[in-house]
């Protein structure tokens, strides 16, 4: 633990002017900032906003174009990990790399274990180091637990543990609270807190607004990798916040709902449907509605999508659409059906990412121009013409891999193959993940034409801003079941936190 | 140096490539023997139909992101069994092809069956195939495989139309342009392309990938059938073992002409430019009169070599 309590004014961490591209597509344009010692630095954008990059450059995992810097007044240039580490920066990323079949203390010192003159493991010495530091954390946990038994909370402490073993200047999280209910996040923060307090620089990146108020002494906020606002505690509000990640207020984005929906007739219903990965749930939708399903990472989100889709079908209960009766048992019957759902992960299970934009954009369309099996080639190409205008897709041609294109403009091909034909019910799954913000104000805009039409919308996010922008009414799934409902005037983030983190706070850590 | 042209020639198709390769082949191959003419070039590719052939499958199967490691087996196949049915005789015409393409036919099936339902991974899948159709022959044939290919049959690679253009030149041709329009411009070939493409997002988007897997392998082994049958019309007999190399050949041949491994890509001027390719520098060893050993040792050095660069690009 460093308990080197920086007591001149000089910030620890000051960057200046950074600035990386990627080819000619720039993720971070001359954004500075500094940090002290004893700081909490949130970090907040939309996704695709240059969070990760500029986390990755500051903890050597990625170089930078232009810029320079600082560390404790020395300059800064990690051009590897280790190099970073050796500084005195560490960084916990988003996803846990918690090894299953080790300890929590083996896991804690993983690579940096105590070792004999044989280079074995010092055991006796590796469990009074982790039991001395988990203390010092005042994070209760036995060091000899595997990592498998780890709740998700746990599991992102003894990461944040590790990471500390190294004793840091400055510690970085990535989301940590992301995958966490409501209890859980707050003993991820008293830690926060704790380690603040020992003089320790924290930067952390967290999509809860909420957190960042309540935790942050400062804050930096990340638009298109242009930085739109950096302020000290007290000195913002969440409406400052918002407008500086979407670069303007809510209401221009979102489109306007109608007052109510849920008198229109019933478009798809499910009774108590479910499958070997998704307990029987029961929900409807309404023509033009917009269903919002809200919920921590990994409550059953997946399951509900690809049992709609027909990828893994429910087994049990009973689908209605329109009024009747439907069995799903394979995407084909889902699509004939009139379902479209647009997948989470368009890379791996929307686009075919080495072929041509046309090819990807007609795969619907083409049935309807074939004769006798073969292609119209003029119709194909009318149809992929009509649709880049449709959904302004900036692209140099059609016959460019779709691989090449942006993330939000790949957005735009999944969802203009997808609408080919006007569904009755469109699933979307985290529809706006990795796109920007241009973007994402074209698919809420789609997303009200397409009710105003009549289609029902089930849309399952973990964003809150999208989903209380957008819906007409928020389910919230916890451990697969539906654990509330919120009708429109009721929203607010701090409800479907509260929702949404499952009936009791039984996750809470022994904190 | 050699990768530094490769590296400029990036923005070209592949195809491109493997006929600027092939044209440099062709010109260091005029040399070696001394002078040439067109009618040599087309002699040379005569004789590469076969594998050629063999190629276009093989590609149709990466592009599904899979390999055929049967194909040397099943020409082999089919080399015995069209002899031994013709025993000959051209009036066994239509039994022996029947019989032939029906076998192809079941060893393409039989590989799409292992790999689709038993999910059994492609390459482990045919190797096996091709064990135990080798163990087959071997054991039906007792080692000496019998029969022969009647002269008015060899017509096929031995002839050549109005003495301008060999016969198996155009069955080559008609089968490469018939592969195309079939991956390219029918619903069943886009189907096909995409799955190989991505599996996982044809099959959200409805298509069941297992139908068009086992349909690749069928084709594969048909046209590595049709390949063996050209084969024992230039050869005129059955023999143990003639078409093994057949299989990494046509891998060879398919990823130099532009396939990749994870799928998805289907060029079937690639592959039969990489047949060529790989036949030109067989060719060449021999006229460098190289000792059989030595032979085996450059060819596959040439292989890597040429692999290396194929695959050259795909990094960066």
């Amino acid at each position: 633990m460093p308990d080197l309590l920086d007591t001149d004014t000089s910030p620890l961490l000051v960057v200046e002017g950074m600035s990386k591209a990627f080819g000619r597509n720039s993720v971070l344009r001359d954004v500075s900032f500094s940090l002290f010692a004893g700081e909490v630095l949130a970090l907040v954008g939309e996704n695709g906003a240059g969070k990760s990059t500029l986390m990755n450059i500051l903890s050597g995992g990625l170089g930078h174009d232009h810029g320079r810097m600082s560390l404790g007044g020395a300059d800064y240039a990690p051009t590897t990990p280790t190099e970073a580490t050796a500084a005195g920066v560490a960084i916990v990323h988003q996803e846990t790399t918690i090894l299953p079949d080790l300890t929590v203390a083996e896991n804690i010192f993983f690579g940096s274990e105590p070792r004999n003159a044989l280079g074995l493991i010092r055991q006796r010495e590796l469990h009074v180091r982790t039991a001395r530091l988990l203390a010092d954390l005042d994070f209760a946990i036995a060091p000899h637990r595997l990592g498998r038994d780890l709740s998700a909370a746990e599991r992102q402490m003894v990461e944040i543990a590790g990471a500390v073993s190294r004793s840091p200047r400055l510690l970085i999280l990535d989301e940590p609270t992301a995958s966490l209910s409501a209890a859980a996040a707050a003993s991820v923060l008293h830690l926060v807190a704790r380690l603040k307090a020992t003089g320790m620089a924290i930067v952390f990146i967290s999509h809860r607004l909420g957190e960042v108020i309540g935790s942050a002494d400062r804050v930096v906020v990340l638009k298109d990798g242009e930085m739109t606002l950096e302020a000290l505690r007290g000195a913002f509000t969440r409406d400052d916040l918002v407008q500086a990640m979407v670069g303007r207020t809510l209401s221009n984005i979102f489109p306007e709902r109608p007052a109510d929906v849920s008198t229109a007739p019933r478009r798809f219903r499910l009774q108590a449907a479910g499958n070997s990965r998704l307990p029987p749930i029961d929900l409807c939708v309404h023509r033009g509605e917009v269903l919002g399903i809200a919920g921590l990472e990994g409550q059953g989100q997946k399951p509900l999508a690809d049992a709609l889709c027909g990828l893994r079908p429910f087994t049990s209960g009973q689908i209605e659409i329109d009024g009747k009766p439907l069995r799903l048992r394979t995407p084909a019957a889902a699509i004939a059906a009139g379902i479209a759902s647009i997948p989470d992960d368009r890379r791996t299970e929307g686009l075919a990412l080495t072929l041509p934009i046309r090819l990807n954009l007609s795969l619907f369309a083409l049935r309807r121009g074939a004769r006798f099996g073969l292609l119209s080639v003029a119709r194909e190409a009318d149809f992929a013409e009509a649709a880049r205008r449709r959904y302004d897709i900036k692209a140099v041609s059609l016959e460019q891999p779709v691989g090449q294109l942006s993330g939000g403009n790949q957005q735009k091909v999944v969802f203009a193959r997808w609408l080919a034909d006007e569904p009755r019910l469109l699933v979307l799954y985290e529809p706006t993940k990795g796109v920007d913000v241009e973007t994402k104000g074209e698919i809420y805009r789609l997303i009200g034409e397409l009710t105003q039409r009549g289609v029902a919308v089930l849309l399952i996010s973990g964003d809150l801003l999208e989903l209380i922008g957008l819906s007409d009414r928020i389910l919230t799934l916890y451990e697969g079941r539906i654990s509330g409902e919120i009708a429109r005037d009721a929203f607010s983030e701090e409800a479907i936190m509260h929702l949404a983190s499952g009936p009791a706070p039984s996750e809470a850590v022994d904190a | 140096m050699a990768l530094l042209i490769i590296d400029r020639l990036r923005p070209v198709s592949a195809t491109v490539r493997a006929a600027a390769l092939l044209a440099l082949l062709v010109a260091v191959l005029l040399v070696a023997t001394g002078g040439g003419s067109l009618q040599l070039i087309l002699d040379n590719a005569r004789q590469a139909a076969p594998l050629g052939i063999i190629a276009l499958g093989q590609a149709l199967i990466l592009m599904m992101g899979r390999l055929d490691l049967s194909v040397g087996a099943a020409a082999g196949l089919a080399n015995v069994v069209l002899a031994s049915a013709f025993a000959g005789n051209p009036a066994n015409l239509a039994p022996a092809l029947a019989l032939t393409l029906g076998l192809g036919l079941a060893v393409g099936l039989a590989n799409g069956l292992l790999v689709v339902a038993l999910r059994i991974p492609a390459f482990l899948a045919t190797l096996a195939t091709a064990m135990v159709i080798a163990g087959g022959i071997l054991v039906t044939t007792g080692g000496s495989p019998r029969g022969s290919i009647p002269a008015s049959f060899r017509v096929i690679t031995e002839g050549w139309i109005g003495g301008v253009m060999p016969w198996s030149v155009v069955i080559w041709l008609i089968v490469g342009v018939a592969l195309m329009v079939f991956v390219h411009f029918t619903l069943a070939g886009r189907r096909m392309l995409i799955a190989g493409a991505n599996a996982r997002a044809a099959r959200h988007s409805g298509i069941a990938a297992g139908p068009l897997v086992v349909a690749s392998f069928v084709v594969s082994a048909l046209m590595a059938t049709l390949g063996g049958i050209l084969l024992s019309a230039i050869t005129g007999m059955a023999s143990i073992g003639i078409a093994d190399s057949y299989a990494v050949d046509s891998i060879a041949a398919a990823v130099i002409g532009g396939a990749v491994f994870s799928g998805g890509v289907f060029l079937p001027a690639g592959a039969a430019c990489g047949a060529l390719i790989i036949f030109l520098l067989q060719s060449l060893l021999y006229v460098l009169s190289l000792p059989p050993a030595a032979r085996f040792i450059v060819q596959g050095a040439i292989i890597v070599f040429a692999l290396a660069l194929a695959n050259y690009r795909k990094e960066g």
